[in-house]
């Protein structure tokens, strides 16, 4: 069987591509919904705890910053996933499949994407923040209708960003059971030793990570006026 | 009005006290300009910080109609925050936003309903010259009309007092000189008290009814233009009569109101000294309506600077020996 026989024959490819391709996404997808929502206020919450910050606390900036983001930053995803399945099976009930692999990525990613939010707002300038507080804002108001605006076209790239790692994770994560193209490429383009197939899943993922860059960066073009 | 009171700023840094400002007191009558100059490390960015209360003064008052932003609760001062507009240098408006809803957010966080936004808004907008501006972003508007567009903003509260902060530090001199007459023609139409911060003497020269020297946390030197400007010798008059060119081999300087002028000064010191001063260096200005000159004089041959001073006083000028 030729090369390119395998590509429309081989059942790896007809079959079993385009269920591990939607595994990916929905892996990627969950993880990233809870990785904005937990990130943005955690990135808000350094920004604002931090030095000089609108309610500066040394005290939780170092628990937020110090503690929480640096320590998960510093664990290998491939040791993070195999350490959190314990937390895994309590939440979701089991350790198998996207929705499991979905609580890893989004504990590896919610400290990733803190940083970029981090990194966002400190690039608004701070007579945005003063002229919002001169005018009568509260904090509040401040951050939510001035500097998260603001910083808009950074925080949609910076999502990007972590979409792209994340697809990068899944593929990690797919080996131990989260299923997707990950384990696609693993069962039968290494194990089985099918090149073809492990030829198809780089062009899909490739294909995949052009995708989301080119939206993100539509997005963040259409959010930024400056 | 705006009053400030013994206003004082001390920073702790590296185990020491920093006086930013030492004891800063002005009064700002409706209506009125009040230019506050300094060079840089005066402690102008520090009074502008303290005066808008985006830092807490350590002690002294900041007092609008008669309620004291330094002393109110957090809350409290959200809303005595709205009787005072800031302007910014560099504008500090919201490029996320349209020009009309960066005018129309003061309104929005106050509360404001959609459409009263948006009148009040277009109504400021035309009153800075930019209504056709309303729907642009602000990095499409040229720098002197984001300076508008920051003027009407902090306009929309419907403030007493607008405080400006190098407001045209920014700008290009003839940008410079449109501002500076919106702020004089605002001052007018709604009865402002307009304080400016600023380290550039023109915009004294050219909008401000009274002017304080800030110097080191001090206010040094204050008072009506006119006042200031005839305070023969002060940093102020001389700063504001500068004299153009090289001055060297000048000995004595002469000011004078050219409505005090009636004498012919320096025909009577040449016939009295039997030769006449030579002329090496003069300025003439307006000042809150009077006209001043300033000259610097060197004496002729074989007169001391200290005779021609006296000449000078006797036939009724103003004159000092320049220090050396």
């Amino acid at each position: 069987m030729s090369w390119i026989d395998s590509l429309v024959s081989n059942p790896a490819i007809t079959e079993a591509l385009g269920p591990a391709a939607l595994e990916t996404v929905q892996m990627v997808g969950i993880s990233t919904v809870f990785t904005v929502l937990l990130g943005l206020p955690l990135g808000v919450a350094m920004v604002v705890t931090a030095r000089g910050g609108m309610a500066e606390n040394r005290a939780v900036n170092v628990v937020l910053s110090g503690v929480i983001v640096n320590i998960t930053r510093s664990i290998p995803y491939a040791i993070l996933m195999l350490a959190l399945i314990p937390v895994t099976r309590a939440l979701v009930g089991t350790s198998i499949g996207p929705i499991a692999a979905s609580v890893s990525l989004t504990v590896a990613a919610v400290p990733f994407f803190a940083r970029l939010v981090e990194t966002a707002l400190r690039e608004v300038d701070p007579g945005k923040a003063d002229a919002a507080h001169a005018m009568g804002s509260t904090r509040r108001q401040t951050i939510t209708r001035v500097l998260l605006p603001e910083a808009l076209p950074s925080l949609i790239a910076g999502a990007t960003t972590t979409v792209v790692t994340l697809i990068g994770y899944s593929a990690m994560a797919g080996l131990v059971g989260g299923g997707g193209l990950g384990r696609l490429a693993y069962n039968y383009g290494y194990q089985r030793y099918q090149p073809e197939v492990m030829v198809v899943v780089l062009v899909v993922l490739v294909l995949l990570v052009q995708a989301v860059q080119a939206v993100g960066d539509a997005l963040a073009r259409r959010a930024d006026h400056r | 009005m705006i009053t400030v009171t013994h206003l004082a700023k001390v920073y702790r840094q590296a185990g020491r006290d920093i006086h930013a400002l030492a004891g800063v007191s002005l009064d700002v009558p409706a209506g009125t300009v009040h230019g506050v100059i300094g060079p840089s490390g005066a402690g102008k960015s520090t009074l502008v910080r303290c005066l808008a209360l985006l830092d807490h003064p350590t002690s002294g008052t900041v007092e609008i109609d008669g309620v004291d932003l330094a002393s109110v609760p957090a809350a409290q001062l959200r809303r005595a925050r709205r009787r005072l507009g800031v302007v910014f240098q560099h504008a500090n408006l919201f490029d996320s936003r349209t020009v009309l809803d960066n005018v129309a957010y003061p309104l929005e966080i106050a509360g404001a309903g959609r459409r009263e936004r948006r009148a009040r808004a277009l109504e400021l907008l035309g009153l800075v010259g930019l209504a056709d501006a309303a729907g642009a972003y602000p990095a499409q508007l040229s720098g002197g009309q984001r300076q508008r567009v920051g003027i009407a903003r902090a306009l929309a509260t419907d403030p007493d007092v607008l405080l400006c902060d190098e407001p045209t530090s920014a700008l290009d001199p003839r940008t410079t000189d449109e501002i500076l007459d919106l702020i004089a023609g605002l001052k007018e139409r709604l009865g402002l008290a307009v304080l400016v911060i600023t380290h550039e003497m023109s915009v004294v020269t050219r909008i401000c009814d009274a002017v304080s020297l800030l110097d080191a946390g001090r206010i040094v030197e204050s008072g009506a233009i006119a006042d200031v400007v005839a305070d023969f010798g002060s940093r102020l008059s001389e700063a504001l009569l500068a004299l153009p060119g090289d001055h060297a081999g000048g000995d004595v300087d002469v000011l004078d109101a050219v409505d005090d002028a009636r004498v012919p000064a320096l025909d009577q010191v040449a016939a009295a000294l039997g030769a006449g001063p030579r002329i090496v260096s003069g300025t003439v200005e307006a000042f809150g309506g009077v006209t001043f000159h300033r000259l610097r004089l060197a004496a002729p041959p074989g007169v001391t600077p200290d005779a021609l001073v006296r000449a000078l006083v006797d036939a009724g000028a103003r004159a000092q020996e320049v220090a050396r």
